[in-house]
This record gives C-alpha cells, structure tokens and sequence, in this order.
C-alpha cells in the first residue's frame, strides 16, 4: 500500500450526507485526504482542471466515491467521462447513492463503475456500509499502476 | 310432392310476384321491360305503366351502360348472372345499390326468349355496413388510445413512486444518522426524557423506512419482466417459511405443503408472495401457535388453485374484500397482531404486493376467513396444469 494517505474524491451533493460519511471515515480512523466536490460538473472540473478556481486535484484521486442524482451534471455523465479519459479511465469508481434499482445498478457497471453501493437508510449500516467501503477501497484494494 | 292445381296457375305466381319484396322484372334478350312488379315500383320509383314497353337501360347510371349489354350476352348464350352488385338510378335521380340476379327464360322449345331479373336494393344494407365496419374502426381506436393513456398512466405512477420513496430516503437517512449522531455524541448530557424523545424519533425513522422500502417493492413488482417457468412450489414455500421462523427468532410449527400438481410463474415474485403470506399467518395467529398448511385444488375449468392456509386472528368477508387495498390492515395491534421487527411492520403493503404479483401473472387471488379462528388465501397464477 502507498505510504501517502490515500486521496479520495467524493462527489455528494447533500451536505447532511457528506458529514455522516466523512464522521463514519472519521470514527473507523481512515488514513484519507478527501476532496469534496457538491456537482457533477465541479466533480469533471476538479479532475480535468478545466475550473479556473481549482486546479486539478494533483496527485489524481485514488479513489471517486460518486452519487448519482447530482446537479448540473449527472453521476452517470461524470462515470462515462471518467472512463473516456485515459488520464482517469483506471481510477476505481465507486457508486453509492440512494438508489437500489436494479436498472441503475446495471447500467453503472456497464459504463464501467468498479462497484455499486445504496446507501442504506438506517444509521448503524448506512455506518458500517461507508466503513468498509472506505477501508477496502483505500486499504486493502491496490489501486491500478500509475 | 305434386303441386296442387289451383297453386300453380298464372294468377297465383303474378301474386307471388307481386307480394315479393325484392324486385322481379322480365325483359326481352334486347332489354325491353315486359313486366315490372310491385317492388319494382318501390325500389326504382317507376310505376309500371311507365317502364312495360322500354329499354331497361333507363335504370343504368351512364357510366355503367356498358353492363347491360355484358349481361345480356351472358342471358343470350343461356348463363345467368348471380348476385351481381352494381349502382342503379331511381327516378328521382337517386343512385342505389342493388344485388342482382339475371337467369335466361326459355319457352316451351327451349328457346331463349328473354331474361328475369330480381333486384334487390341493399343501399341501407351496405350503409349499415360501412357504419359498423366505421364504428368498429372508432372503437379500437378508442381502446387502442384508452389503453396507451393507462399505460402511459401506470408508466408515470411508477416513476412517480420510485422517485418519491428514493426522495424520501435521503431526508430520512439524515434523521436516522443524526439521531444516532445525537445519542452517540451527547447520551451522557441528555435528560432521561429527552433520550426517551430522540428513541421515539429513531423509532419512527424506522418505521417509515420499512413504509418506503413496501411502496418500492409494490412499485417494482409492477416493473421488469415477468419470467416464468415451472415452480418448485414446496421448495419456494418451505425457504419462505425458514426465514420467517429466523426473523421471528423462535420454534415454529413444520409448515405442512401438500402440491402435487404443477404451476408455472416467475419464481422470484412468487417467492414475494410465500414471503407475505406466510409472516402474515405468524403475525395474525394471535394466542394461537400458528399453523399453516399449503395445498392445491382444481376448479370447473381445471386451473389451479394455491391455498395458504393459517389458524389465527382470521378476518370476515368485509374485511376479506378490503384487505388487498394497500395501507388496509385488517387488525390492530390491541386485537392480538404480533409487530415482529425481522417480518417488518405490518403497514398494510404486503397483501397489495402480493394481489399485484398474482394480477401480473393473469391470475386471482381470493380471501376467506373465520374470524378468530382462521384465515384462508387462494390465488391461480393464469394457467391450468395439463391433466395428468
């Protein structure tokens, strides 16, 4: 595993949601640096430098846990574009939304999301849930080569 | 049989000419009218007087003149005409349609001497028929664009639903995660009353989570497509019943399946169903251990029929019809209804689910009940076994 925290970019458009993840990484002690984007489009920006107040997250993410139902630009925009990028096509994507459909769940793997996660509505799995996300995908996952 | 003398004589044919109601009309091979009956008059607006002696091209619409001398060469070379559709002009100028039937007349050398000609006017018949085929053609128009409206209807209330209960989520996954967040941060400073409150509020938050997560899944069941094949109806009922003892956490009784026969449906909805049927049979068996038995009958037409049947609270017929309306629950907690957390809470959502399934697959479900004593569900799944 690298010896830099791992840097993480959640894109979250709920400000509620956002402090329940980050106080579930906070308790189960992650070793993270996050970067919070609030839209698809300030998602896209931050990882293509193309927002003029924020140059790209430099070193790239090594992890984008991403919502679906976002403003401006949609989760699935953001995935697919990911994926077009061959500056970011290897960054593992992971969904976690409110979603549990099937039909949405499908299409993120198809537009090549690394894995899919709902966000579970009672407190103490929606806890354990973001724990182990957080723990696999920075700790025991190793990312793609450079 | 030998015809009667006084029934064959000339006068009594003229009378059965004349009280014809189609239009019977003799002609030379030339096409002179020689005789002209009664109807003829009604339907061609020509008296007789007026047409004994003429050409019967007076009838012909101009542009059909052509026919007459068509069918009078077939009279001529002794064929006849049959039920040959055309347009003819009244007197009043009125064109009609008319079904016709020429055949050659011959004298008593065999001779071709003229021809008979039976006209009738089917102007009415044939508007009748343009009406009802333009009525018909109205209808399945109406159906077609009644039956787009619904389905464009149901596509809309599903959207709806799914978006609504994803919608109410994100707020309700905030007020249990901030719930938690308040107990876990600041318990220790928290006056008894105020910990009892923030529980309430937990409570709640999870009630209506498992409200949402049943209107998701009786939207859903609605959606995607349904698959079917044969079921392992004891296999599907006794995996069902294992989950409900483990959620209730205690013994509970064998579940008797006694299906010899087979049924065809999509095996994960009906799987929903035993689900619902059987944690209702737990939650309404009331002081009563409960019991369960699942068997098949064959009704008059030999479909089959899938009986859940449960000892408990029971229901009466009122009760029976209202039951599958989502949000009705039969009993309340105070009549003996057992709320056991791991078979969700009673909200009313689970029989509607199940009437959906069974309505998906073309089939019915009915409910018969003894109250306090027991509860009986039967549904067929749209297709007969073959006899075996």
């Amino acid at each position: 595993m690298s010896h830099r925290p791992a840097c993480l970019l959640l894109v979250e458009d709920s400000t509620e949601d956002e402090f329940l993840i980050l106080r579930a990484w906070r308790q189960a002690a992650l070793d993270v640096r996050i970067t919070i984007a609030r839209d698809g489009q300030q998602a896209l920006d931050l990882l293509f430098g193309s927002c003029p107040q924020a140059p790209p997250t430099e070193p790239r993410p090594d992890l984008v846990v991403l919502d679906l139902n976002l403003p401006r630009v949609g989760g699935f925009e953001v995935l697919e574009r990911i994926r077009a990028d061959e500056r970011t096509a290897l960054i593992p994507v992971v969904i976690l939304t409110s979603s549990d459909d099937p039909v949405d769940c499908a299409r993120c793997y198809q537009l090549g999301a690394n894995s899919f996660v709902p966000k579970p509505v009672d407190a103490h799995q929606f806890r354990d849930a973001i724990t182990r996300l957080g723990q696999y995908w920075t700790q025991s996952n190793l990312p793609a080569a450079p | 049989m030998k015809p009667v003398p006084e029934f064959a004589d000339d006068a009594w044919l003229a009378a059965i000419i004349d009280s014809s109601e189609d239009a019977i009309i003799s002609k030379t091979t030339e096409g002179i009218v020689t005789s002209w009956n009664r109807s003829a008059e009604r339907v061609f607006g020509y008296s007789a007087g007026e047409m004994l002696g003429k050409p019967l091209l007076v009838l012909f619409p101009p542009e059909r003149v052509g026919e007459e001398e068509r069918i009078l060469e077939r009279i001529r070379t002794g064929l006849r005409v049959e039920h040959f559709e055309t347009e003819r002009v009244r007197k009043d100028g009125h064109r009609i349609l008319v079904s016709v039937t020429v055949s050659p007349i011959r004298n008593a050398a065999g001779q071709i001497v003229g021809a008979s000609k039976i006209a009738r006017d089917i102007t009415e018949n044939r508007r009748l028929q343009a009406s009802l085929r333009l009525l018909n053609a109205e209808l399945e128009q109406r159906v077609m664009d009644r039956t787009r409206e619904l389905e464009f209807a149901n596509r809309e209330m599903e959207a709806f639903a799914t978006a609504v209960s994803h919608d109410l989520r994100a707020p309700l996954r905030a007020l249990s995660g901030f719930t938690q967040a308040l107990q876990e941060d600041f318990g220790d400073h928290l006056p008894a009353d105020a910990s009892t409150f923030v529980q309430q509020i937990a409570t709640a938050g999870q009630r209506m989570e498992t409200l949402i997560n049943g209107l998701l899944d009786l939207s859903r069941n609605t959606r995607g497509r349904l698959e079917r094949a044969p079921l392992a109806l004891a296999a599907l009922a006794q995996t069902s019943w294992r989950t409900v003892a483990r959620a209730t956490g205690g013994d509970l009784p064998a579940c008797e399946v006694n299906c010899p026969w087979p049924m065809d449906g999509d095996p994960r909805m009906v799987g929903i169903i035993f689900d619902n049927l059987l944690s209702n049979a737990v939650k309404y068996a009331g002081d009563l251990p409960p019991r369960v038995r699942i068997y098949q009958s064959r009704d008059d037409s030999q479909r089959v029929w899938l009986h859940v049947h449960n000892q408990g609270l029971g229901f009466d017929a009122h009760q029976a019809q209202e039951m599958f309306k989502p949000f009705t629950r039969v009993h309340a907690l105070d009549e003996g209804r057992r709320d056991l957390p791991g078979l969700g809470l009673g909200l009313g959502l689970g029989l509607a689910t199940v009437k959906r399934i069974v309505e998906r697959h073309g089939g019915k479900i009915e409910a018969t009940g003894v109250p306090g004593l027991s509860a009986e569900l039967r549904f067929h799944l749209g297709t007969g076994a073959p006899l075996s």
